[in-house]
């Protein structure tokens, strides 16, 4: 056991170290975090300010924020203050999205370049076990996409706290933005990991393997997220969480027999 | 099975089949501790299986044997951590840096002190001034003695090396060999392969000849030997050679002298030092010894010819 962290832990080192050497593969991941900070704030905050006018004016808006179960209202809250908590309450599912495609970036950048690269071959040839390459390399992923999670999650706080009206963030600090954050996207990155694992071990360049995960992911977890705003409840979110990460246990069942060595050295990397 | 070998290559019988296609047939080999081996054969002869088999990389459809004390069919993550790779192209993490490619080998190996195994190393093969260097800068040979280095980081009992000198210019591949004549020294038991024969006849023990299956598994010498002729030699005297050549007819067959020159038909069982010691016991000055017959290289492709 100590021999496998050992091991596991060498390859999460070498991950992150290539990653210090070469961070523009989180260039794609870091567009993503910057529109999930930046969109939400133009359309809620700086558009108004921008034409003149103010939220609090649009009734209906007003109506629909009302109606809404992705905001808690707390009493005392202005009619301004309202609608932009409304506003910025339907972005807060984009940050999701964030550590998704940091984790699709990563890891099939990792595996791909390992096959491009040749560098497969002799770390094939260790006591590495296969569970424990994709293990380490998912796991260095994982922890990279939830530290882009959590640096969106607090820009997108301070932001809220420092532009928009007070009492805002307090509202947005909701149970339902608790599961998207901590419980759906987690498990939607960790899924999104496993399938990248999956086509990219089967893929000639990262970008196939990314654009054939993306395929999958995104289509799934855009059609979730969409349906937040009409008040998907966070027991809901937790579930498809739960989800998410039983299809990861078995995307990494798959993984593992994909990964198998005879067939990467002597079908995929000739 | 005798246990010298268990540190070594003990290999029978082995076969591998890829889908219809038949890559090796009933191949044995040894290699024991303290021997190199080469495996030459043409491009698709079934080396690099044969090397990726041995590794544990990839399993045998037939055949069994011991590698590094280790049974073929038994644990492969123990035989990978007791057998070090050298695979055709070096395969280094480019981004990071010579230090850090060794090291993280070291700690997957488990390797006790990976730190000072590493510095060992880049202090061996003089590529300390290197170590903070990132891999995808070096050249070509400072690659492949990176990449060998990473093959003997974990000490193995076993080396395989797959074309170790491929491509490399005459200074770097001496290095190379000087560095796999080390580990024989050390009593790792070598088997590399190469198309090479140069390199297999100075730097090997045996030579293997593979074709799908082995065609042969002999000593340079005696591989050269196959051939007819072989067994002739040209002896370069002082003075007029027709003086001497009563001197070594009763070791020859046939006995040609021609101003300076013996040409010499050795008798079976006779070789090149009795003929050389008769004619300098007989007083004659000898400067020069050499093959008369076809060197390896005909003996390969008569091999390799025969058998396609």
């Amino acid at each position: 056991m100590g021999d496998a962290v050992s091991r596991m832990g060498a390859i999460a080192a070498k991950e992150l170290a290539e990653l210090r050497a070469a961070p523009a593969v989180l260039a794609g991941p870091m567009m993503m975090l910057v529109t999930a900070v930046a969109v939400p704030f133009l359309v809620a905050i700086g558009v108004p300010w921008w034409a003149g006018e103010s939220l609090a004016d649009a009734e209906d808006l007003a109506a629909m924020a009302r109606d809404s179960a992705a905001v808690v209202w707390r009493p005392g809250l202005g009619a301004e203050a309202a609608a932009q908590a409304f506003l910025l309450a339907q972005f807060v599912p984009l940050l999701v999205l964030v550590p998704v495609v940091g984790a699709m970036a990563l890891v099939t950048t990792s595996i791909v370049d390992e096959l491009k690269g040749r560098s497969l071959e002799p770390l094939l040839a260790t006591p590495i076990t296969t569970l424990e390459l994709i293990a380490a390399k998912a796991g260095g992923a994982f922890v990279v996409a939830m530290t882009l999670l959590a640096v969106g999650t607090a820009l997108f706080a301070v932001a809220t706290a420092v532009l928009a009206a007070p009492g805002v963030l307090a509202t947005l600090l909701s149970p339902t933005a608790a599961a998207l954050l901590l419980g759906l996207a987690p498990g939607a990155a960790a899924a999104t990991l496993m399938l990248g694992v999956v086509t990219s071990s089967r893929a000639k360049d990262a970008r196939t393997a990314q654009q054939f995960s993306v395929l999958v992911v995104l289509p799934l977890v855009g059609l979730f997220v969409s349906r937040i705003g009409d008040g998907v409840s966070p027991a809901a979110m937790l579930t498809v969480a739960v989800v998410a990460w039983a299809f990861t246990v078995l995307l990494a069942i798959v993984g593992v027999r994909v990964f198998d060595r005879e067939r990467i050295l002597t079908r995929w990397m000739q | 099975m005798d246990p010298s070998r268990d540190a070594g290559v003990d290999v029978r019988g082995l076969s591998k089949v890829f889908g219809a296609r038949a890559v090796l047939d009933d191949v044995s080999l040894r290699v024991a501790p303290g021997e190199i081996v080469a495996l030459l054969g043409p491009n698709g002869a079934g080396k690099t299986t044969t090397l990726r088999i041995l590794a544990g990389l990839i399993t045998a459809t037939r055949g069994e044997g011991v590698v590094a004390g280790v049974a073929l069919d038994g644990s492969l993550q123990r035989l990978r951590a007791r057998v070090g790779l050298l695979t055709e192209t070096p395969g280094l993490w480019d981004r990071l840096t010579v230090h850090d490619n060794l090291l993280t080998y070291a700690r997957l190996y488990g390797v006790a002190a990976p730190a000072s195994r590493v510095r060992a190393l880049l202090d061996q093969f003089g590529l300390a001034g290197r170590a903070d260097d990132r891999a995808g800068v070096l050249s070509k040979g400072q690659r492949q003695r990176v990449a060998l280095m990473r093959a003997l980081v974990a000490e193995p009992a076993v080396l395989l090396l797959d074309e170790p000198t491929s491509g490399l210019d005459p200074d770097a591949a001496r290095v190379v060999r000087d560095a796999i004549a080390a580990a024989r020294g050390r009593g790792v038991a070598v088997l590399l392969s190469t198309h090479q024969l140069d390199e297999a006849a100075t730097l090997a023990d045996r030579i293997a000849v593979l074709q799908q299956r082995l065609l042969a598994d002999d000593t340079p010498a005696g591989l050269a030997r196959r051939q007819p002729g072989s067994d002739r030699v040209v002896i370069d005297v002082e003075g007029d050679a027709r003086q001497w050549a009563s001197v070594v007819a009763p070791m020859a067959t046939a006995v040609d002298a021609s101003g300076a020159v013996l040409t010499v038909t050795l008798a079976p069982g006779r070789a090149v030092p009795d003929a050389v010691a008769a004619l300098v016991g007989a007083g004659a000055r000898v400067h020069g010894v050499r093959q008369a017959g076809p060197p390896l290289e005909a003996a390969y492709l008569a091999l390799v010819r025969r058998d396609g």
